[in-house]
């Protein structure tokens, strides 16, 4: 079999004359710097260039049979070897013959008897030439590559944008043109927000991308609640796999540290991007989750499945930048082909990296590691009651409470639908909205009346925000005035608080931090949460588990007697206090169980009811061994 | 280097290249061969000049008589050809003026010229220098091995040939004849031998190949 010209580590040289002693000396002459393959006639001469794939090719002019002008016209007639260079030598002293060999391709002559020093010269001279061009024929591979991956991953793109925007667009007219009884509006709603927040993330991920680019990916190392961001990753993941009848699992293996110094956002996203996958790939079984501590100073997550699997090939090119591992994915499984690139730089970030094991239809292992920094303010856990306790005590309710708020603020946003949301939000707190739409309506109203917050917007036409509060606050009024901008970049930030702004707030607004924010102007600090220590908790969490042994009877009666009032009332009651004692499994089954009440979805509530029965059950065989 | 400074060192008179500038002298003072300036075209490479000058010798035997033979059958083709052949070797082993001639008749050929004086010259002149290069050269005899066969040595022989072939080294001709009477009368012969064969028609990869092959047999 021909080695490729990457598979040698020295050049090769074809040798061809038909007298050996011209073969004896030029391979004496050259086998310290190359690889020699030998041939004493035409014929042979073309069999060993399909054999070995020579780098160059030295040949005799005047050969028995088939001569050198001979082989080389067929050399060059055949693509596959047309660009191997040929140097005839040659005892023949005639021009003529010398310019025909050089019309038909020809790289050079040397002429009988040669110099060493010559041959020695004119081989390395075109070797060189070989090698440069092997390179730029490897960068040429290579843009083209890179083009044909840009052009599948616009086309991707493409896709992936269109098809929540279908979603969102379709859904939105719907609502408008009243294609939806109003029993299926709240759901209609649900499926836009869901669609946008996909939208949200291709969008992310796209700018993270152009981030690793220009290498300006930010990453905040500040302490971090390990146990807390793992949970928060359960809760948003676990009901994704179990849509699928897939088990998730999070293995702690103890001791972990409950805190840790590094960036939770982007830990997040580095463990949500492989759990996203592995619960896209896998079509049955389970994903789990393994965190432990690899080393002194690593900490590894590792994500496994029991899907489909890679092959080696598919592996090799699993991390590079616009690839999935080959079109037909894409086409079933959608997603931009960045995630995977952007989580391992993420991962080198973070002073680590991602490695993967896999076997087709066998699943795959994705494991990241982590530098580890523990701070002094850590506690280790070793076991799982303890893990319970701290979650039960970190867990706060789901349901997010708008606090009534007093007073005005005046918001400027060009955007007509965020300018209407935005003002909705704040009218539900209590608040007095102005809202207008540019800079210098902002200014114009500041001047008319006193407001307690302002909200600008920093790109608008008219008069941007930047200016906006500089005329503002020059006239030394003393009111707060908060950037809203959808540029999320740190130094963007810096320089928008060095400008002269109070705070700042990124779009899309998360809610919850948009209300604290609101409420920290108008009430200070948002309220501290009530602390408990381990031992009130862990009594607080046998009293829970306690109960559910009479809780369980009456979901049993209520289920019989089709007592779905009482049976909802009862999920209820479960879904908000089980979380805050580490049973976020059974406050899920709870939510779903209750949920399926409201609206009347009977093909589900004895399945939900089963479940939720199976879980208490569970919680009370575990508490009494 | 002299004769006489030479021979004024007792070490060096016993080197191998001792003998090898008393070779280089010895080819000099023949008529019509310039060994040192041979040697100069040739970068100074001593060994590879004598060994051309001694493959000469046994490869050009006869030559003379083929080029008159040649001559007499009308030949022109083959004959053009030889004396190509003749230009090159005679140039690298130092014998230019023998060179130039065959470079003339080259020429002549290539012009339906057939000079039957000039060929005449050419082949003695061959002859006579042919016959003088080979004076030097004691006779040698055919290589007898007094080591008994076995398997392992024969590995061993082989082990060592492997490399070489894998190289298109041309010292592996040096080294196959001993192997070749090593498995002489041994149902290896005739392995051995088509492996000399595919050597002899510079085949290397195919030795390789075979040689490769053999070693598995002899180690399963």
């Amino acid at each position: 079999m021909a080695l490729s010209d990457s598979d040698r580590n020295r050049p090769l040289v074809l040798l061809v004359d038909d007298e050996k002693v011209s073969l004896k000396i030029l391979s004496d002459l050259l086998k310290d710097e190359v690889d020699i393959a030998l041939a004493k006639n035409g014929l042979q001469a073309l069999e060993k260039v399909e054999q070995v794939n020579p780098d160059l090719i030295l040949m005799d002019v005047l050969m028995p049979g088939m001569d050198g002008f001979e082989v080389i016209g067929k050399l060059k007639a055949n693509p596959a070897t047309e660009a191997i260079p040929v140097i005839f030598i040659t005892g023949l002293n005639s021009a003529g013959e010398e310019e025909r060999g050089l019309t038909l391709g020809a790289q050079d002559y040397i002429h009988k008897p040669f110099s060493p020093e010559v041959v020695k010269a004119r081989v390395a001279t075109q070797l060189k030439i070989v090698h440069q061009r092997q390179q730029l024929q490897r960068l040429s591979d290579e843009l083209i590559e890179a083009s044909e991956a840009k052009s599948r991953f616009l086309a991707n793109m493409s896709h992936e944008i269109r098809t929540p925007l279908t979603s969102i667009i379709g859904y939105a007219e719907g609502i408008t043109q009243g294609d939806f009884a109003p029993e299926f509006q709240s759901s209609a709603v649900g499926i836009i927000t869901q669609n946008g927040q996909h939208l949200l993330n291709v969008v992310n991920e796209i700018l993270d991308l152009s981030k690793i680019e220009a290498n300006k990916l930010e990453i905040e190392i500040i302490e971090m609640d390990l146990i807390m961001v793992l949970t928060s990753i359960e809760s948003l993941q676990k009901q994704q796999a179990q849509a699928k009848g897939l088990t998730f699992i999070i293995d702690y293996q103890f001791p972990l540290p409950s805190m840790i110094k590094s960036d939770p956002t982007r830990i997040k996203q580095i463990l949500l991007n492989l759990i996203n996958n592995a619960i896209k790939f896998t079509e049955q079984g389970s994903v789990t989750v393994r965190v432990k501590q690899s080393a002194p100073d690593q900490l590894s997550f590792s994500v496994e499945d029991t899907g489909i699997g890679l092959s080696e090939p598919q592996m090799n090119k699993l991390f590079a930048d616009f690839t999935q591992v080959d079109s037909s994915v894409a086409r079933k499984y959608g997603g931009t082909g960045l995630g995977l690139s952007i989580a391992k730089s993420l991962a080198h970030k973070l002073g680590g990296d991602i490695a993967v094991q896999s076997e087709p239809k066998k699943g795959s292992q994705f494991t990241v590691v982590t530098h580890l920094e523990v701070p002094d303010s850590t506690v280790w856990i070793h076991d799982r009651e303890t893990l319970e306790v701290k979650r039960a005590r970190e867990l706060t309710p789901h349901k997010e409470e708008i606090p009534t708020l007093c007073g005005k603020v005046l918001l400027a946003e060009d955007h007509n639908d965020n300018r209407a949301l935005f003002s909705q939000l704040l009218k539900r707190m209590g608040l007095d909205v102005t809202a207008v739409e540019n800079g210098e309506l902002a200014v114009q109203q500041s001047m008319m009346e006193d407001f307690d917050l302002i909200f600008l917007d920093i790109q608008m036409p008219v008069m941007d925000g930047i200016t906006a509060m500089k005329m503002i606050t020059a006239t030394a009024m003393d009111v707060p005035v908060v950037a809203l901008t959808a540029n999320a970049m740190t130094t963007e930030i810096e320089k928008y608080l060095a400008e002269g702004f109070t705070s700042h707030i990124s779009k899309p607004i998360d809610r919850r931090v948009f209300i604290n924010l609101v409420q920290h102007y108008f009430d200070g600090e948002p309220a501290p949460q009530i602390d408990l220590d381990e031992d009130e908790i862990l009594a607080l969490r046998q009293q829970f588990v306690g109960g559910l042994n009479k809780g369980l009877s009456d979901i049993k009666d209520q289920a019989a007697t089709s007592n779905w009032l009482n049976l909802g009332m009862q999920a209820h009651a479960i879904r908000g206090s089980a979380p805050m004692y580490g049973f976020v499994e059974l406050g899920d089954v709870a939510g779903q169980l209750e949920d399926a009440v409201k609206i009347e979805d009977h093909n589900n509530i004895g399945q939900l009811t089963q479940a939720l029965i199976q879980s208490m059950t569970d919680i009370l065989a575990g508490a009494n061994e | 280097m002299s004769e006489r400074a030479m021979s004024d060192n007792s070490t060096a008179i016993e080197s191998p290249a001792f003998f090898d500038e008393q070779l280089l002298i010895q080819l000099a003072r023949i008529d019509g061969i310039d060994s040192f300036k041979a040697l100069k075209c040739m970068s100074g490479q001593t060994a590879l000049y004598l060994k051309l000058v001694k493959s000469f010798s046994v490869e050009q035997q006869g030559c003379d008589q083929e080029l008159r033979q040649l001559y007499f059958d009308k030949d022109w083709q083959t004959l053009c050809r030889r004396v190509h052949s003749i230009k090159s070797y005679t140039a690298y082993v130092g014998a230019f003026e023998l060179s130039q001639s065959s470079g003339e008749m080259e020429a002549l050929l290539n012009k339906d010229n057939h000079d039957e004086t000039l060929l005449k010259h050419l082949a003695t002149e061959l002859e006579r220098i042919v016959t003088a290069i080979a004076a030097l050269y004691p006779e040698e005899q055919a290589v007898v091995s007094t080591i008994k066969f076995s398997i392992e040595k024969l590995k061993t022989s082989l082990e060592a040939l492997l490399p070489l072939l894998e190289h298109s080294d041309f010292s592996v001709e040096d080294a196959l004849p001993a192997v070749v009477q090593l498995c002489k009368n041994t149902e290896y012969a005739q392995a051995i031998a088509l492996v000399a064969e595919c050597v002899d028609d510079v085949e290397y990869e195919k030795s390789a190949e075979l040689v490769t092959n053999l070693l598995t047999k002899l180690t399963c």
